[in-house]
């Protein structure tokens, strides 16, 4: 909803989260990915202070880098099979997973709950 | 219409932001969420100029929150103790006020700081164990100064702020108008102070009690060609809050120029006004101000 916060979750950091701000790191990119998973600013601060004091990531004059445990996390992930191709860049859209539907069944998806 | 999210912060600025609020303790209070959150919010509609000076002089902004007043009191009240010659037996504390506001009756922060003097905790500071604290609200009730100097006992004019040092001259003015005391009796105190207001208060004679003397956030912290960008990125985020026709051009770079970085009780208007002022941008969109006046 515009202009409210969402209560804070309990941060249990999901592989496929962790695995995404990983990514949005390693490419530089903005963390607009997350706040589309409907995260706040201050839960994903609160991500990265995790990552970074996991060692998954390491902080050198401000600027924050994988470390070699952060990208032995991607290359396993893509190893183990889970992940080929396009996949290995792109994570899965876990928020838009849906129940599977009956073969008849009418699915009409919320236009303000889709991201892309 | 639908709108897409969209976020100019990568992950290091994100940390960077959150790091100055942890070491500041700003993720110690209540309302910590929607505070960060908002300050994001901020952020986001400024470029990377502004957002990079945003974070620079915010890591350098002074919070006292009510919670912190005793220690800066306590710290501020101890340096009397630079003054040998004095009788702390018997102190007289004047709240610190513009004189129309004294003649309405007004309370200001002043006033709490002056009945903060009255706090259990500072007869166990071992200066203060034997003070009387007398909290003197109408000043023709004050000792004459033969009296005076004849005791020793000070007079402190106490405030929580002092930015041009403007109210604390008309104040100290009015007090001598009525009572000629010299600067062996009567000082200034505030707990926090801008170094101008502390030099305007000693031209004019009289010793300025403070915890903390801060200078100008832009003005005296960058020097030469990097001083002149940094004035010109502070301009172009006061030109957004411009947009509001209740914006004060005479509050650009807060008042008088003053170029503050703090809040008390209060956030004080000397301070840049895009922390206090919550600017209409739109018909739907407003500033939101972290420290909102």
């Amino acid at each position: 909803m515009e202009g409210s916060i969402p209560p804070l979750r309990i941060l249990i950091m999901e592989k496929t989260t962790r695995r995404k701000i990983l990514l949005i790191l390693l490419n530089q990119g903005s963390i607009v990915e997350l706040i589309k998973d409907g995260y706040t600013y201050g839960q994903i601060a609160t991500m990265i202070n995790e990552l970074v004091a996991e060692e998954f990531i390491i902080e050198i004059e401000d600027e924050l880098v994988l470390t070699a445990k952060g990208e032995g996390i991607l290359i396993e992930s893509n190893g183990k099979g889970n992940f080929k191709g396009i996949e290995q860049w792109i994570v899965p859209d876990e928020k838009s997973r849906s129940q599977k539907l009956e073969e008849n069944e009418l699915y009409l998806p919320n236009r303000n709950e889709l991201h892309f | 219409m639908r709108i897409k999210p969209t976020s100019k912060f990568d992950v290091s600025k994100i940390r960077k932001l959150n790091k100055i609020f942890i070491e500041k303790g700003w993720t110690e209070i209540e309302e910590y969420h929607a505070f960060f959150e908002n300050f994001c919010k901020l952020l986001e509609d400024l470029d990377s100029k502004q957002t990079d000076l945003l974070i620079e002089l915010t890591s350098d902004f002074l919070w006292v929150k009510n919670s912190d007043y005793y220690k800066y009191l306590k710290n501020t009240l101890l340096k009397l103790g630079e003054y040998p010659n004095l009788n702390l037996e018997h102190i007289f504390i004047v709240p610190l006020l513009a004189k129309s506001d004294r003649l309405n009756n007004k309370i200001k922060s002043s006033t709490i700081v002056a009945y903060s003097c009255q706090n259990p905790q500072l007869r166990h500071v071992k200066l203060f164990e034997k003070t009387k604290f007398q909290i003197v609200h109408d000043i023709n009730k004050l000792p004459n100064p033969s009296k005076l100097e004849a005791n020793k006992n000070p007079i402190i004019l106490i405030d929580d702020f002092i930015g041009t040092g403007d109210t604390a001259l008309e104040g100290l003015e009015e007090i001598l108008s009525l009572k000629g005391y010299d600067n062996n009796t009567l000082f200034v105190a505030s707990l926090v102070c801008q170094n101008e207001g502390v030099e305007l208060i000693k031209n004019r004679g009289y010793n300025v009690l403070s915890d903390v003397v801060r200078e100008k956030g832009i003005s005296d912290r960058y020097f030469g060609s990097e001083l002149i960008a940094k004035r010109k990125i502070m301009e172009s985020i006061e030109n957004l809050l411009a947009v509001d026709s209740k914006f004060d051009l005479g509050f650009r770079f807060g008042y008088k120029e003053s170029e503050a970085l703090v809040t008390m009780i209060r956030t004080p208007n000397n301070t840049f006004p895009l922390y206090w002022f919550e600017a209409k941008l739109n018909k739907t969109n407003k500033w939101k101000a972290p420290f909102p006046r």
